[in-house]
């Protein structure tokens, strides 16, 4: 939702290690983040924030999942073995058996990349393995 | 985020101010012959302020009570409760600060209030020289996004 980025953030893990020359704070263990619809859950979380300003945060997970409610009222969700966001590009990389759903439509490929502020998603192109599958369920107008 | 990980910086200054034998006059070793579990000074009901240059306060840390080994050279502190000027506050049963290590420990439940947030978790291990601090088990934490 709009109001998740205003929402404080909620982190909870097993154990957590704040390395300040590496400039990395680092969860571990059953590692949910929370931030209003947004849901977060991974083994590890890596936040690198050199000069205390964070540039990117590493997710992995057998899966790392992630879920958020639409503004359109539909529920969007992710899975891959690791996630990671690049905070000034606002990029989302999902690498490893990743998939993304909205609603029911479904998209899955090894390497899937979403830019958070476009909407724009990128696909495939790792060899092989980097094959896209996609299913996107027209939306069924109602019977007049 | 940012505050949380200015935090092991803070307990670094806090740690230089807990070698009291700055304050209290330095012991001269060769006379000492310390049992290795012999308390060679206590303090009760305590506040120690550390003043910045331009006067004002860094710092305070208070305890019900501190403890310090002569041989061991550890300092137990009991109920410490720390507040700095950058609107840090962290309170906890007990902490155990080895000067020979350089490490500040706890078992128990640690609670730190930041400006932007809560951290809370069981257990904390602050290794100093390396700017290093870890929460050992159950980390619940929430930051207020700006």
């Amino acid at each position: 939702l709009k109001t998740d980025v205003a929402a404080p953030v909620q982190i909870e893990a097993d154990s957590a290690v704040f390395d300040k020359l590496a400039g990395t704070a680092s969860y571990d263990g059953n590692v949910s983040i929370i931030q209003g619809s947004l849901e977060i859950r991974a083994a590890h979380i890596e936040i690198n924030a050199p000069n205390n300003e964070i540039i990117s945060i590493i997710a992995t997970g057998t899966p790392v999942s992630l879920k958020q409610k639409m503004d359109n009222g539909k529920l969007a969700s992710g899975k891959a073995r690791e996630m990671q966001y690049l905070v000034k590009e606002k990029r989302l990389i999902l690498n490893g058996d990743a998939e993304l759903l909205q609603d029911q439509d479904r998209f899955s490929s090894n390497h899937i990349e979403y830019l958070t502020d476009t909407g724009q998603l990128k696909a495939g192109g790792k060899g092989k393995a980097g094959r896209v599958s996609a299913v996107f369920y027209p939306t069924n107008k109602t019977a007049e | 985020m940012k505050h949380l990980l200015t935090l092991s910086a803070v307990l670094l200054l806090i740690l230089l101010i807990t070698q009291l034998e700055d304050y209290l006059g330095k012991t001269d070793f060769s006379r000492l012959t310390p049992q290795k579990d012999q308390i060679d000074y206590y303090l009760s009901d305590f506040s120690i302020m550390a003043v910045a240059a331009d006067g004002t306060v860094s710092y305070e840390m208070a305890g019900r009570h501190l403890s310090h080994w002569q041989g061991k050279r550890q300092s137990r502190i009991i109920a410490p409760e720390v507040n700095t000027s950058q609107g840090f506050k962290l309170h906890t049963d007990h902490l155990l600060y080895d000067q020979v290590t350089r490490e500040i420990t706890t078992d128990a439940d640690v609670f730190i209030n930041a400006p932007n947030g809560t951290m809370q978790s069981t257990g904390l291990t602050a290794k100093l020289d390396d700017n290093l601090l870890r929460f050992d088990s159950n980390v619940r934490s929430t930051y207020q996004v700006k």
